[in-house]
């Protein structure tokens, strides 16, 4: 679920030109979005942002701040099944986004730049975890860096023990594989970027299997 | 008359004719004549018969005299009524069934009772406030004498030959089945075996075989016995020495890190090369301790301006002095004096310490104050000279496995774990107390340690490898440290003899009297690769006694030894190994220990050269020079064997054969030798160590591709890739290690990629990348952790194969340079005569 203004996960998927309609777009105009979904190459199922007029985001962004469980109560409304999995794209925090999707979740991933500033960011971020599974994402991580080091055991240091640190590293692949309009790990299996976003995927999916009711 | 009648009586009941002649009588031996029956013997025909009544019974055959009703009820059911088996078919079908499992049941708990006894002296001194066992004095001295007395009546009870032959066999049977039953209970069976065969043999030896004839056989065959006697005494120390080797575990320390001592780190270094000290710098000043309580010092005896600039860039104390005078021992009394810390660890300047090295060891110094050192083995990551030449490199236990994995877990159990130089910590105050480093001798770590035992201290061994470094490269380096290290025992014997003198314990006099006396075996050697010569040369017989006599004795004793040795030794020493090791030492160590012997404070002290290069294949003829001789003289003796056994000596052609084998046997631990000497070329000047860890490769273009490292050395890195990727010439990349929560990339540059393997050198690094590098390899925890899961177990005929075929190879390898030094020099007179 892209729940993001700039309505880029569907040009990720190999949706080009972003798509129109999406669960914003029809919130705002009061259609229904259960038609707006899309179906990648690689059978990922997208529900869009779709474009917004600067005034329908403020319309729409003011609806979010009155009703904090706005998004709580659509995915409610979706018949997902038990064994399904929905991730949530939000915008960059602070914004509503971010605290309507923190609000949903069951699991938080909250994805890092590997620079100071946004370390300094996440640690300020107001949110309360409530017990539930939670891993930090190191994106764009390079060791050739020399201030790399450092923060990673800065990371380490001071953010919460329980949570893991996900590394994925910047990699050119990554990019190649977008303009290639191929997913990266038919672009590049060998890839670091892949490794590493399998290895963020099995832990997902072993969160998920556990949590998930006995079939 | 009775002759007549007993002809005629077995000619009847034969069949053949009386005058008949010879051929039928054998004929009919043999062959009955057509139509005539001869009846089984009354009891098998019972037992047939009972058997085939039960069978038919059983298996309910309907007309035993037609075979297709045996075979309808052979392989169909049973046709009509169901009847069980009768008791006692029933009872041996059972059994049949049942007995395999009984058995390996019993054996299995057997060996649970037997291995749950091996805990009990472990307790005492792994765990314990460590020394009740030794404190049962009464206890102790009690069972010895008992011992002992039995050992002497089970030595001098005279036994027929046969009877002899038939205890051997019986032993020999029993060692065969206990030898495969776990812990150390069964070891010791063994080893109480080997002791009473021995014994039976040298006391055979001494009573009943040394009625020589006057003159050169006496003289040769005293030789001879006190060789044997010798090799007798190591045996008894060594099953003493190793009787029960403790499996130490490291203890954890405080949580609380201001309780952890401060420690002084020394790398005492001399005309090394800094590339060599560098890694073991970096690494000890990465050790898992904290900041303010490491100090690290190097101690140059060198003075040279380069490594002061270094010592102190990296942030290491830089310690010079005015004199060199008792070489590193004076080295490192000098640093006692200018360092603070309460603990010094003491590494040689090549032997890189892993980061865990001070956590791992330092809880035994904290859990007992009266802990003066602890040792941790010193580990090769390059193959020594033995495993160079020989090929053998992780293959077979090297030469110092059995001393770090063995020896010094035994002494550990009798509270005698001897000091090594390096590798070790210890705690300043008793060091000081003693007066530094010993530098009476040119041993100067185990005359420490026989200090520091003598004013009650205890020692401790940790047989987890926590430092590695590079072995001695060519064989008369290897062969220059052993001699020093016999030098130096032989000094140590002569000036502060363990077996006098106050402040030990009998054990501790053992341990230390096997550890000095061992480095005597020298001219025993030499004796036994040329007693049977002195018979085929000369016919002197130096053993007064039958050939099958001498066999019945002398089998069980080597036998019966090697059978505990393997149990014992075999995950570290591989069966007739250490002949090989010791035919080779012989010459050279046997010299230097006399000379020691006889004027102990004379000589001096040499520096063993590492990380040296060898250019090119070649021979080294000038060390194995005493061995082509020793070849020569053991060949002529094969064949002088040869006439001895078919014409001249016919009338005793035991002794001739069993001289014969003996020189056989020589002939090959000596081709061994010879091997060992043939240097096998080297080209690399950092040995690579196999690590396999997750690694990124970064391409010049962006990408970045996961692979896994294959080996490392100081100057590259190996990786596996997992797909064939084509790198652009000598293009400058990274590749990334982790190492706990850090990655840390290094420049480097693809040198040569066969498939999917690529191999690439490292640029020249910044301090702190190198300092990283030695991290993320040398000194990575687990660096060493399963260096020798690949290797086997001793197998007593593998292993004999094994040298069997060294000898061989030895031999063309000496036959090839001789050829060669032929040629080599024809070619120089042929260049000699054409300038002339």
């Amino acid at each position: 679920m892209d729940f993001d203004p700039q309505n880029l996960l569907g040009v990720y998927l190999g949706a080009a030109p972003p798509p129109e309609h999406g669960l914003a777009s029809c919130a705002v105009r009061g259609t229904s979005w259960s038609e707006t979904a899309l179906i990648s190459e690689q059978q990922v199922r997208l529900l869009p942002h779709g474009k917004l007029s600067s005034a329908e985001r403020h319309r729409f962004e003011q609806e979010l701040a009155q009703q904090p469980q706005w998004l709580q109560q659509r995915l409610a409304q979706i018949d997902l099944g038990d064994t399904a999995v929905c991730l949530i794209d939000a915008a960059r925090a602070p914004s509503v986004y971010a605290e309507q999707a923190l609000a949903a979740a069951d699991c938080v991933l909250l994805v890092l730049g590997s620079d100071l500033p946004s370390f300094i960011a996440a640690r300020e971020l107001p949110w309360s975890r409530d017990g539930r599974p939670f891993a930090w994402v190191l994106n764009r991580a390079d060791p050739r860096r020399r201030l790399e080091q450092d923060l990673r055991v800065l990371m380490r240091a001071s953010l919460s023990e329980d949570a893991p640190l996900f590394v994925v590293h910047r990699d050119e692949s990554v990019a190649e594989a977008q303009a290639a309009d191929q997913p990266l790990a038919e672009y590049a299996p060998h890839c670091q970027a892949t490794f590493d976003l399998q290895a963020l995927g099995t832990w997902l999916l072993g969160l998920h299997h556990a949590t998930a009711p006995a079939a | 008359m009775i002759g007549q009648r007993l002809r005629l009586a077995c000619a009847a009941s034969l069949g053949v004719a009386p005058q008949a002649p010879l051929r039928t009588w054998l004929l009919r031996l043999l062959v009955l004549p057509p139509g005539q029956e001869r009846a089984w013997p009354v009891p098998l025909q019972r037992l047939a018969a009972f058997s085939v009544a039960l069978l038919i019974r059983e298996l309910d055959v309907r007309n035993p005299r037609q075979p297709r009703d045996w075979l309808r009820a052979l392989l169909l059911q049973p046709s009509s009524q169901q009847r069980g088996p009768s008791p006692l078919a029933w009872l041996a079908l059972r059994l049949w069934q049942r007995l395999p499992q009984a058995l390996r049941t019993r054996i299995l708990l057997l060996g649970h009772r037997v291995a749950g006894f091996d805990v009990i002296p472990h307790l005492k001194r792994a765990e314990g406030s460590s020394h009740q066992l030794l404190d049962h004095r009464f206890a102790g001295n009690t069972l010895i004498v008992l011992g002992g007395a039995a050992l002497l009546v089970a030595a001098s009870t005279p036994f027929e030959l046969w009877q002899q032959l038939m205890v051997f066999l019986c032993m020999w049977v029993v060692s065969l089945y206990v030898r495969r039953l776990p812990g150390n209970a069964p070891a010791l069976m063994l080893v109480m075996f080997s002791l009473f065969a021995s014994a039976r043999y040298i006391w055979w030896r001494l009573t009943q075989t040394l009625g020589l004839q006057s003159g050169a056989s006496f003289t040769l065959g005293m030789g001879l016995i006190a060789a044997e006697s010798y090799t007798w005494l190591i045996m008894l120390l060594g099953y003493v020495q190793n009787a029960w080797p403790l499996q130490r575990r490291p203890l954890p320390l405080p949580l609380d890190v201001r309780l952890w001592p401060t420690v002084d780190v020394y790398i005492p270094t001399y005309n090394e090369p800094l590339g060599v000290v560098k890694p073991t710098l970096l690494a000890a000043l990465g050790l898992d301790w904290p900041r303010d309580k490491l100090n690290v010092y190097l101690l140059d005896d060198g003075r040279r301006d380069s490594f002061r600039r270094y010592a102190q860039e990296c942030g290491a104390h830089y310690v010079v002095r005015s004199d060199n005078a008792h070489a590193k021992a004076g080295n490192l009394n000098h640093a006692l004096g200018v360092s603070k810390g309460e603990f010094i660890a003491i590494f040689d300047c090549d032997h890189v310490p892993v980061r865990s090295f001070l956590q791992t060891t330092m809880g035994w110094f904290l859990k007992d104050p009266l802990c003066a050192m602890l040792q941790t083995p010193h580990h090769f990551f390059s193959p020594d000279p033995f495993e160079k030449n020989l090929g053998t490199f992780r293959r077979v236990p090297n030469e110092g496995s059995l001393f770090y994995g063995l020896v010094q877990a035994g002494n550990d159990l009798w509270n005698s774990a001897f000091f090594c130089g390096s590798c070790a910590i210890l705690r300043r105050a008793p060091l000081q107390q003693i007066g530094g480093i010993a530098v009476e001798t040119v041993t100067e770590d185990a005359h420490t340690a026989l200090k520091l035992h003598r004013r009650g201290y205890t020692t401790f061994y940790l047989g987890m490898i926590q430092a590695a470094g590079l072995a001695t490269e060519s064989l008369s380096g290897h062969v220059g440290q052993r001699i020093r290290w016999a030098r130096g025992m032989a000094q140590i014997f002569r000036l502060d003899n363990p077996f006098l003198g106050k402040g030990l314990t009998l054990f501790q006099r053992l341990c230390y009297g096997n550890a000095m006396l061992h480095f005597f075996y020298g001219l025993p050697r030499l004796v036994f690769l040329s007693a049977p010569l002195a018979y085929l040369y000369f016919e002197l017989h130096i053993i007064n006694a039958a050939a099958a006599t001498l066999a019945a004795y002398v089998l069980p004793h080597l036998v019966q030894a090697n059978l505990a040795n393997s149990r014992m030794q075999g995950r570290f020493r591989h069966s007739f190994w250490a002949e090989a090791y010791e035919t080779v030492l012989s010459w050279y160590i046997t010299l230097p220990t006399t000379l020691a012997m006889i004027n102990p404070r004379a000589g001096s002290f040499n520096v063993t050269s590492k990380g040296g290069l060898i250019q090119r294949n070649y021979f080294d003829w000038g060390i194995s020079m005493p061995y082509v001789v020793l070849i020569g003289m053991n060949l002529i003796g094969v064949l002088l064997a040869i006439p001895r056994l078919l014409y001249w000596n016919t009338y005793e052609g035991g002794t001739v054969v069993l001289n014969a084998a003996w020189t056989l046997f020589n002939l090959v631990m000596l081709g061994t030798a010879v091997g060992v000497a043939a240097e096998s070329r080297q080209i690399r000047s950092s040995h690579r160590v196999p690590l396999c860890l997750p690694a990124s490769l970064y391409l010049p273009d962006g990408r970045v591709v996961h692979c896994d490292t294959e080996d490392y050395s100081t100057g590259g890195i190996a990786v596996r890739l997992p797909s064939p990727l084509t790198l652009p010439q000598g293009a400058l990349l990274h590749v990334a290690i982790s190492r706990g929560g850090s990655e840390f990339a290094f420049p480097c540059r693809a040198v040569v990629a066969v498939d999917t393997r690529i191999g690439l050198r490292l640029e020249t690094l910044s301090d702190e990348q190198e300092k990283q590098l030695i991290a993320c390899t040398f000194g990575r925890a687990d660096a060493w952790l399963d260096w020798t899961a690949g290797i086997p177990q001793d197998q007593p005929i593998t292993s004999i194969g094994e040298v069997l075929a060294f000898g061989a190879r030895g031999y063309l390898q000496l036959a090839r340079s001789v050829v060669d030094a032929i040629t080599a020099r024809r070619l120089r007179r042929r260049n000699a005569a054409a300038a002339h």
